[in-house]
């Protein structure tokens, strides 16, 4: 049996398993012993000593208290308690004993506790025979008590001495035992540590075994396995195992050796040793199968091989006979010589397929045959179809016999000779579909399927030769005959030649010809350029179109005339280029011309250049559709504009003559020269004279009045000075008498602008010249009349002069927007005071001069009156007297004129002014200080204002060197300035601001400089009226 | 309603009354030779927006001067607005004067104390 791995491990742990139950086996008995020796000395020793003590302290107390009824009679108790004592105590101590002492195995004890509790037994008994102590009388008692004393101390002593025996026997066995105890331990230590260092060492022992005997093989099949997984084949050198590693390494040693084997074969394989010896290693070995399988194929493949090969070089060697033999005899015979080697035939024929001259008829004639290595001279021949070769022509396939009956004479083979052929093999020549004769062998083996191949692939590159040699043989034939032909041939060529000088002749006929037409087809060229230039450069466009209206050709001069390029037209319509308005008539018109042959048709119409710009054309449409060379429409077509023009031109003219004709206004045209052009017939009703007598004539030999020709004869000279229009107003003496007449010369220019002619239209303006004159009268009287009303104004107005003499300090800037004014400064001193005052009475000129009046004599009414005290009072008195002046008071009244006014009384003692105002303020310097005093906010007259009161008085003290300034509304509302604004009191206040201490005189001028700067350019607003006065 | 236009020239201010687009204007100057002439169509088509049905008016005046005589018939214009008012039509004036415009801020206040008619004040 083989001791493999399994069992190795297992007989391993069996040893250990062994060790281990027999040292725990006996480790169990010594500690069972151990178990029992305790229990012993727990159950039985422990409380036999300790009822041996029992005993031994109940017999002290007995002896103790048997003492105390010997010695002390007194004593009651004593002899109650040595009862009690010696029966109850013992009774228990004794049974403790009687079970103990039954386990006891030491007997000598037990007959020690026994005898033990017998003698106490027996002094108890005889203690309680001896009678009842009490009775005694004392002195009896005491020498019988003695006695019996002495006799059981003597006892007790015996016993107690009994029981310490005992109880050291009893000590003693239970040393023993312990001592046995503590051996049994050692032993069972002694064990555990034995059986620790075997499991430890057999531990050890496994481990190393298996490590070395089966990892280190394993390891060294690994390292085999590595090598032969790289394709190696190591020799195997391992040390035999005897367990499954054994089989594993035979398994190995196997496989390599069988590797080693194959290879080997493998090696023989390669080499071409097909036959080597090779046995797989099993049946399923698939290398070795596969190696075998392939070897097999290798052989077929070589035996194919050789057959090709054989077959190659043959055909070679047969190719060499065929080509160096070109005669079908030779070539015949060398050909079947090499053939029966071949193919090991005994006897070998050569047929061709010849024609027969006179039949036509084809047949076989045997060419060459061999026989035993000699050549036959046979002469035989088949017909097609005749024999066997004859039949193999027929089927044009190889026939292949072997079944040859020994009678079989009628085959006409040929070949049949002494020897009878076991098979014979005929072969057809064919090529190119064509049977060229056929070749038989005889042998008297059996032909291999080689040589069957061999015959079928040599056949046709026979049959090629022998095409090829009668060809040539035909060929050299024709040679001859044409070698023959050649001296015919040369005559014929002396009449070509001949033949060829004439056609020259002809060619130099036809050259001339063409040199003929090539002029004329320079010269068609040539009107073909001429005609191009002309159609180019001309003033008509020509199109062809069909009917409606698609471009085929339009001439080039389509774009000296519109802009377009011919391409930009063709093969469109003129949709697009004809003006909107004429599409409709253009189409019309290409209908119409359609409609019949050689229709024409004529059309104007605006056409669009490619610049945008739109001229008029002509165009004239004819139908030549039936024309070969035209087949369409031909529209020629011209530029019109001009004349267009020069038509609307003429037009105007006829329009402008007709109004002229029929104008009022004398008008003619006079050329440079003095010439009439034209005159309307205005002039026979100024003259009295026929129009003929001026048309066409000079000036000078009209009989137009002198002073008339002299005064034109001026204006034309200043036209052609001036070459411009001029207006003169001249007299003109007609039959009707002289008239006035305004004269617009109006020169006409050709071309290059030179002056061709001056139009002259006088119109007749006698009367406005009348009413002019009458107006200027008018206005002159008007003028005379206003300037006499401003005298009588001026007379009653104060002046500088007259301020001056009370107020030397003061100035009065008065401007009048007319002659006569609205405004007016208004003076007046009565004693110490001075009243002075702006007045605006509503409008200006004449309506303001009258107003001015009224408002001047009011006021001095009412100052004069002397009733009015305050300026206040005097401006309500002067609006009472205004409204009733111009009866503004009444209900319904049309007027609403009034006036504004600054009013100042001035105390000439004391400089105390007050001041009043109607839509107007007060200006003041007091001590260098700008002061304002508004005016009440409704004027004096002009009807009755809603918010009307009485008019506020202000009272200012002034100081000499102090200033006040008033004025009308003219001065602020001046218009001008840089931006055509109100002059505006802000100005006024501006300019009285900076200048606080500037003199009078100075101050009217910078007042007049400021008013006439801003003015200036633009036209007076309204009267301008400022009063200025320093103290 | 008829409309009255009158483009403005240096003497005479510039008129637009049209009720269908609800323009009433008179700007620029006035001073107008006869001042009552010329304000008489105005006063008339005024006259005839009373009874035209229209139930507001916004009246722009943007005057840069007008004559003593001229104020007259502003007023005129006014108080016939003013009577438009009383017979239930909805008039404001719009008081235009330029910013630095004193005279015609002052002028615009005056009125504003003649008549019943709101005024606004609005600078250009």
């Amino acid at each position: 049996m083989k001791f493999g791995i399994a069992q190795k491990i297992f007989l391993g742990f069996a040893v250990i398993i062994v060790f281990f139950v027999t040292i725990a086996t006996l480790s169990i008995v010594a500690l069972n012993k151990n178990r029992q020796t305790l229990s012993e000395i727990h159950t039985v020793i422990d409380p036999s000593l300790e009822g041996i003590n029992d005993f031994n302290e109940l017999l002290f107390k007995s002896e103790k208290n048997l003492t105390k009824l010997f010695t002390n009679s007194s004593d009651v108790n004593a002899a109650s308690n040595l009862a009690k004592i010696n029966d109850v105590e013992f009774t228990l101590v004794k049974n403790n004993l009687l079970t103990l002492q039954n386990q006891l195995t030491n007997d000598e004890i037990r007959e020690n506790i026994n005898s033990s509790l017998a003698d106490f037994e027996k002094i108890t008994k005889k203690i309680k025979d001896k009678g009842d102590l009490n009775l005694l009388d004392s002195s009896g008692r005491a020498s019988l008590a003695i006695s019996y004393y002495s006799e059981y101390a003597q006892n007790y002593t015996e016993l107690i001495e009994k029981l310490k025996t005992s109880s050291n026997t009893i000590n003693q066995t239970k040393r023993h035992l312990e001592q046995e105890l503590l051996k049994r331990s050692e032993y069972i230590r002694v064990c555990v540590i034995v059986l620790g260092f075997i499991l430890i060492l057999s531990g050890i022992f496994v481990s190393v075994y298996m490590s070395r005997s089966v990892v280190g093989s394993i390891k060294q099949i690994k390292d085999f396995l590595v090598q032969m997984s790289r394709g190696e084949l190591p020799e195997f050198s391992m040390k035999k195992m005897d367990d499954e590693i054994g089989d594993i390494q035979e398994a190995i040693r196997k496989l390599i050796s069988g590797l080693k084997k194959t290879t080997l074969f493998a090696n023989n394989i390669g080499k071409g040793e097909l036959d080597a010896d090779f046995v797989p290693l099993s049946q399923s070995d698939t290398l070795g199968q596969a190696l075998l399988e392939m070897r097999r194929s290798l052989k077929v493949a070589a035996a194919k091989d050789e057959e090709q090969n054989l077959i190659v070089s043959s055909i070679a060697d047969v190719s060499t006979i065929l080509n160096t033999y070109n005669n079908l005899e030779e070539l015949g015979d060398k050909l079947i010589q090499y053939l029966c080697k071949k193919v090991d035939a005994v006897q070998g024929a050569f047929y061709i397929i010849e024609e027969d001259d006179k039949s036509g008829q084809k047949f076989l004639q045997l060419q060459n045959a061999f026989a035993y290595n000699r050549k036959k001279y046979l002469s035989k021949s088949f017909k097609i179809g005749e024999g066997l070769v004859g039949q193999a022509v027929i089927e044009r396939d190889l026939i292949h016999r072997t079944e040859i009956p020994k009678d079989y004479v009628s085959i006409k083979s040929g070949l049949l000779g002494d020897k009878r052929p076991q098979s014979i093999l005929i072969m057809p020549l064919i090529t190119n579909e064509n049977v060229y004769g056929a070749i038989e062998f005889a042998s008297i083996y059996k032909f291999s399927q080689q040589q069957i191949l061999l015959i079928r692939e040599i056949s046709e590159i026979i049959a090629r030769s022998i095409f090829n040699v009668q060809v040539n043989d035909r060929t050299r034939k024709l040679l001859d005959a044409s070698q023959k032909m050649s001296g015919e041939l040369k005559e014929q060529s002396m009449m070509l030649q001949q033949n060829a000088e004439e056609m020259q002749a002809t060619q130099e006929e036809l050259k001339r010809t063409n040199l003929k037409l090539e002029e004329q087809i320079n010269e068609v060229s040539k009107s073909q350029k001429k005609i191009h230039v002309l159609l180019e450069n001309s003033q008509e466009v020509i199109y062809i179109c069909d009917d409606k209206g698609y471009i085929s050709y339009v001439s080039p001069s389509i774009h000296s005339i519109a802009g377009y390029e011919q391409e930009d037209l063709m093969w469109k319509d003129f949709e697009d280029k004809v003006n909107i308005d004429y599409q409709d008539d253009f189409a019309k018109m290409l209908e119409g011309v359609a409609a019949h042959v050689s229709n024409t048709a004529t059309l104007e119409y605006i056409y669009r250049k490619k610049n945008g710009e739109e001229i008029w054309m002509e165009a004239t449409a004819k139908n030549l559709i039936k024309d070969e060379s035209i087949g369409g429409i031909v529209i020629n077509s011209r530029d019109i504009t001009v004349r267009k023009l020069a038509e609307k031109e003429s037009r105007m003219r006829s329009q402008m003559q007709s109004l002229s004709e029929n104008s009022p206004d004398l008008i003619c045209r006079i050329n440079t020269k003095g010439k009439f052009y034209y005159v309307n017939p205005v002039i026979e009703k100024l003259t009295g004279k026929p129009h003929s007598d001026f048309n066409q004539k000079f000036l000078q030999e009209t009989e137009l009045n002198q002073g008339v020709v002299k005064d034109w004869e001026n204006i034309i000279q200043t036209v052609i000075n001036e070459q411009e229009k001029i207006n003169r107003e001249m007299n003109f003496p007609t039959a009707e008498g002289l008239k006035v007449m305004s004269v617009n010369a109006i020169p006409e220019f050709g071309e290059n602008s030179t002056l061709e002619s001056i139009l002259l239209v006088s119109s007749d303006i006698t009367e406005r010249k009348q009413a002019e004159v009458e107006i200027q009268t008018k206005n002159k009287k008007i003028t005379e009349s206003i300037n006499y009303a401003q005298r009588i104004q001026k007379a009653i107005l104060p002046d500088n002069s007259v301020i001056n003499k009370y107020l030397p300090q003061s100035f009065i800037l008065y401007k009048a927007k007319d002659v006569v004014s609205g405004d007016f400064p208004w003076f007046m001193k009565i004693d110490k005071f001075i009243y002075i005052a702006a007045v605006d009475c509503t409008g200006h000129g004449v309506p303001g001069a009258l107003l001015s009046l009224i408002g001047y004599f009011i006021l001095n009414d009412v100052v004069n009156s002397g009733k009015y005290k305050t300026t206040g009072e005097i401006l309500d008195a002067l609006d009472r007297g205004v409204t009733q002046t111009l009866r503004q008071d009444v209900e319904g009244s049309e007027t609403k004129d009034g006036m504004d006014i600054a009013f100042v009384k001035i105390n000439t003692e004391t400089n105390e002014v007050e001041y009043s105002g109607a839509h107007r303020p007060l200006f003041a310097i007091k001590g260098g200080e700008f002061l304002e005093f508004k005016g009440d906010k409704f004027p004096i007259g002009g009807g009755i204002y809603r918010n009307q009161t009485n008019f506020v008085t202000h009272k200012v003290k002034l100081n000499l060197g102090d200033s006040i300034y008033f004025c009308s509304d003219g001065y602020p509302d001046q218009f001008g300035g840089p931006e055509n604004r109100k002059l505006s009191p802000a100005r006024i206040r501006n300019l009285i601001n900076e200048n606080p201490n500037t003199p009078m005189d100075q101050m009217n001028a910078n007042f007049d400089k400021l008013f006439e700067d801003w003015k200036f350019g633009t036209k007076q607003t309204d009267d301008v009226l400022l009063i200025g006065i320093k103290f | 309603m008829d409309k009255i236009f009158l483009e403005g020239t240096e003497d005479t201010p510039k008129i637009m009354l049209n009720a269908d687009s609800g323009i009433y204007e008179i700007s620029g100057r006035s001073l107008p030779e006869d001042s009552a002439e010329f304000y008489k169509p105005v006063l008339n088509w005024l006259e005839g927006l009373k009874t035209s049905g229209i139930k507001s008016v916004d009246f722009e005046f943007k005057l840069e001067y007008f004559n003593t005589a001229s104020s007259k018939l502003i007023l005129d214009v006014l108080t016939k607005l003013e009577n438009c008012k009383e017979a239930g039509m909805e008039v404001r004036i719009l008081w235009f004067h330029r910013d630095d415009d004193e005279d015609m801020q002052e002028a615009g206040e005056e009125f504003s104390e003649l008549v019943e008619v709101p005024f606004e004040f609005r600078t250009y």
